[in-house]
């Protein structure tokens, strides 16, 4: 299975670079219709590692007004990724 | 700290080749305060200023790093290596192969500079060099010259169908090597059909043509003329010289300079009457006379100065050395009121003139850097302001105007050289021993001298 299909890209941003150095919890943009399970066992997978919990988030898209219309862009869907203790992931 | 390895060999005449190698630890210690710079700087979403992690601003600019932190290596040794051996460098220096090397943390970082530097060599004695002054009384046939002079400078433009001797063209100009590869493209090149008096030799594209007369002919508005010529052995462009040159010019109109009358110019100075105009012209004859006869004893010095220093020097000049022969002829020649068309006409003969001419102006300038450092000579901004001023009341414009055009050709930087080597050359004349000489007698002497030049060379 391809599981970079279910694990679109990392979410690099202050707020998860501090969980993932200090709660060793890593957050992912993934697919929308990706379940927890199928998340853990992408992450394990790709990175060799054991995960704990995973915690699913839908970020919606913000809409905005055009002349043509009210347009907004694709909800995506976050996971936070909580690995065992003394497993890592390079980030960057 | 611990200190470059620095090492100085000859590469030719008043050439250095310094190679340099920086510890590893210096090249650590550059990088990382390059990061840390940079640290404090990056912008990245997602990342307050100055939170994004190290490892992450590493990854994402690790070649602009890199680059900076060799930039800043290599301006500091250079500098350092310069100090440190007491060289008097000239010019840029030259690195070949510095673009594509690239730091590596933990290791030594290795480089060469090539740089031009003031041969050595002894001045010979400055006190008492026997100099001619030429007495020069400005005449009515000079006043009637320079009058016919402004007529035609002030004269309008009339557009003619057909070129006759004297006209100027205006048009587009493409220059091509053997190859057809092109060298120089530009419109708006302004030519003119060589005048009786002076043809068949004329000067297109800032090049002297022998023939440019009989190539160009007498061209229509819409005519394509190809002229043939050779680079100069002296062109500030190496890749011209000696090479077979095809010149294709588009003639796009032609003009013919219709001189003003004498009264238009007695309306337009905001003069009294002709007399008065004679009169305000005999003046300014007589201020560059001046100069002109200062100009004539400098060339005096230049010439013993230039044949009692004995100096090793290159074969052959390079392009920032004829460069900057020909931005000091033309800054001589502007501050002796020389007008802008015979300015460049004398540049484009400079070019053509033999490689040992171009020689010979270098060395002129290393000697009198070398004399202008042991008189103590230094030059002021107040100074440099008064020239521009006076090469102003001879264009006839305002200062501020004069300055304006000589930043924008790029000449500004050379009105200090030439102040340093005029207050050189004056100083040397102060302790000369001079003897007045009229007009005709003065010519003599020096026609003399280049006699005994010749033959000494010839020897």
């Amino acid at each position: 299975m391809d599981y970079t299909y279910i694990i679109k890209r990392p979410v690099l941003t202050e707020k998860s670079t501090i969980a993932s150095s200090e709660l060793g919890a890593y957050a992912f943009v993934v697919d929308k219709k990706a379940s927890k399970d199928e998340i853990k066992n992408a992450v394990e997978k790709l990175y060799k590692v054991s995960v704990v919990s995973v915690n699913t988030m839908i970020h919606k898209a913000k809409k905005r007004p055009t002349k043509f219309g009210i347009i907004g862009g694709e909800h995506t869907k976050k996971a936070v990724v909580r690995l065992k203790d003394g497993d890592k992931i390079e980030m960057f | 700290m611990v200190d470059n390895k620095v090492s100085v060999t000859d590469a030719g005449p008043s050439r250095k080749k310094i190679n340099i190698e920086i510890p590893a630890e210096t090249v650590a210690q550059s990088l990382g305060l390059t990061l840390d710079t940079l640290l404090t700087q990056a912008e990245i979403p997602g990342f307050r200023k100055g939170r994004v992690p190290k490892r992450l601003v590493e990854k994402r600019f690790g070649g602009a790093i890199n680059q900076q932190a060799k930039e800043a290596m290599v301006s500091q040794a250079y500098a350092k290596a310069v100090e440190d051996h007491k060289l008097r460098v000239l010019g840029n220096p030259f690195a070949r192969d510095l673009a594509n090397s690239e730091i590596l943390p933990g290791k030594p970082f290795t480089f060469e500079i090539e740089v031009e530097v003031l041969p050595e060599f002894d001045l010979p004695k400055l006190d008492g060099i026997p100099v001619n002054r030429p007495l020069i009384e400005v005449a009515d046939a000079m006043v009637d010259s320079e009058v016919t002079k402004l007529c035609i400078q002030e004269g309008s433009l009339d557009e003619r169908t057909v070129a006759e001797p004297g006209d100027y063209l205006t048009g587009t100009a493409e220059m091509t090597g053997p190859d057809g590869k092109v060298y120089f493209q530009s419109e708006g090149i302004v030519v003119q059909v060589p005048p009786a008096d002076k043809a068949p030799k004329g000067m297109i594209v800032g090049l002297v043509v022998d023939d440019l007369s009989t190539q160009i002919g007498l061209p229509k508005p819409g005519d394509v003329v190809t002229v043939k010529t050779t680079g100069p052995a002296s062109h500030e462009n190496e890749a011209l010289r000696d090479l077979p040159l095809s010149i294709k010019y588009t003639v796009v109109r032609v003009d013919r300079i219709i001189p003003a009358k004498e009264d238009d110019l007695v309306a337009r100075f905001g003069l009294a009457d002709a007399p008065a105009l004679r009169a305000a012209l005999r003046e300014r004859m007589e201020a560059r006379v001046k100069i002109d006869q200062q100009s004539a004893m400098r060339m005096q010095v230049a010439r013993y100065l230039l044949e009692e220093t004995k100096m090793v020097l290159p074969q052959r000049v390079t392009s920032e050395q004829a460069a900057r022969n020909f931005e000091r002829r033309r800054m001589e020649a502007l501050y002796r009121g020389v007008d802008p068309v015979a300015i460049e006409q004398q540049i484009a003969e400079l070019r053509a003139a033999s490689a040992g001419e171009a020689v010979r102006d270098l060395k002129l300038f290393f000697i009198v850097d070398k004399a202008a450092e042991g008189l103590g000579v230094s030059v002021s901004e107040a100074e440099i302001n008064g020239r521009i001023a006076q090469m102003a009341i001879e264009r006839g414009v305002r200062p501020d105007q004069m300055r304006q055009q000589l930043i924008q050709s790029g000449q500004a930087a050379s009105i200090h050289g030439q102040i340093r080597e005029h207050k050189a050359l004056d100083a040397i004349l102060a302790k000369a021993n001079i003897t007045d000489l009229s007009l005709p007698d003065f010519n003599k002497a020096i026609e003399a001298q280049n006699q005994a030049s010749a033959s000494k060379q010839m020897l």
